[in-house]
């Protein structure tokens, strides 16, 4: 397998940044590899014939347009009406799963090389994600263990809320850095740090 | 701002979705020998005042083709149902 490189190499540089008033940042900007990622998609059977195949990974059926479910390390989005995104986030492999399907009714995409995640963090993560997205971002509208998919910039990305102060985005590896950049600049009045994660 | 109830995404703004086609249009039989039949369906379209359907595409949400009742006069959104759901 051709090793995974952070298309932020060049962008990430730990440090504070922005307004620095308070006494501490209130937002925490960092970046993550994806592990792996597969997509299945599908026809209007695609619940039947993939049903033995999440069962094994552990997930009762699909799930609905909202939830992330999550299986050990192994979440799973219900992106469309025929379509999930599977994430294996120690970079596990899918093999197992690959084996229950068949290709012929479920085909599967593997898109660990097309997306990287920008993880925002801190007491402002709501205030930040109003400026990016037009999205209602409240705990109550956006409850923790909940995605979107929407756009940021124009570009499709998917926002998956960990916590109530942390928030995963999903963005295609080509955009990364405009997104990085864009995220930058809008933390930058509220303050925040950049962390590498070990 | 436009806003459109996805039924898979639920109320997102226009901003999320790229108009496609006129859903009204229905493609002759394909044994139909009538070019001016064919010249209608390929070329032609009402432009009609008033409540319509359109095709859009949820490009950046869950990519999935809608049918979206508008009014063109009021820009007022109505039902939004899954294309695939529409009886052709
Ligand atoms: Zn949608």
């Amino acid at each position: 397998m051709i090793e995974i490189r952070s298309p932020l190499s060049s962008s990430v540089e730990p440090g504070e940044y922005g307004a620095q008033s308070a006494a501490k940042a209130a937002l925490q900007l960092s970046e993550r590899a994806p592990g792996s990622l597969i997509q299945i998609a599908g026809w209007q059977d695609f619940a039947t014939v993939t049903a033995p195949a999440l069962g094994a990974l552990g997930f009762d059926g699909h799930g609905n347009f909202r939830t992330v479910q999550t299986a050990g390390p192994v979440s799973c989005y219900r992106i469309a009406p025929d379509k999930l995104l599977l994430r294996h986030s120690d970079g596990g492999s899918f093999k197992e799963l690959l084996e229950n399907l068949n290709p012929a009714s479920s085909p599967t995409l593997d898109l660990s090389h097309a997306r990287w995640l920008i993880e925002i963090e801190g007491s402002e993560v709501e205030a930040l994600l109003a400026r990016l997205a037009s999205l209602d971002f409240s705990l109550q509208e956006f409850p923790e263990g909940t995605f979107a998919q929407t756009g940021i910039h124009h570009v499709g990305v998917l926002l998956h809320r960990v916590s109530a102060d942390k928030f995963l985005i999903f963005v295609p590896v080509t955009w990364a850095e405009s997104i990085w950049n864009l995220i930058c600049e809008t933390a930058a009045p509220f303050g925040f740090k950049v962390i590498v994660h070990p | 701002m436009l806003r459109i109830k996805c039924p898979i995404c639920g109320l997102r703004d226009e901003t999320e979705f790229t108009y496609g086609a006129d859903a009204i249009v229905r493609r002759p039989d394909m044994d139909e020998t009538n070019p001016q039949d064919w010249l209608n369906y390929v070329f032609y379209r009402d432009d009609p005042k008033g409540p319509h359907k359109e095709y859009w595409h949820h490009v950046q949400g869950c990519r999935q083709w809608l049918v979206l009742e508008r009014n063109t006069l009021s820009h007022e959104i109505g039902a939004c149902r899954l294309a695939r759901e529409v009886p052709k």
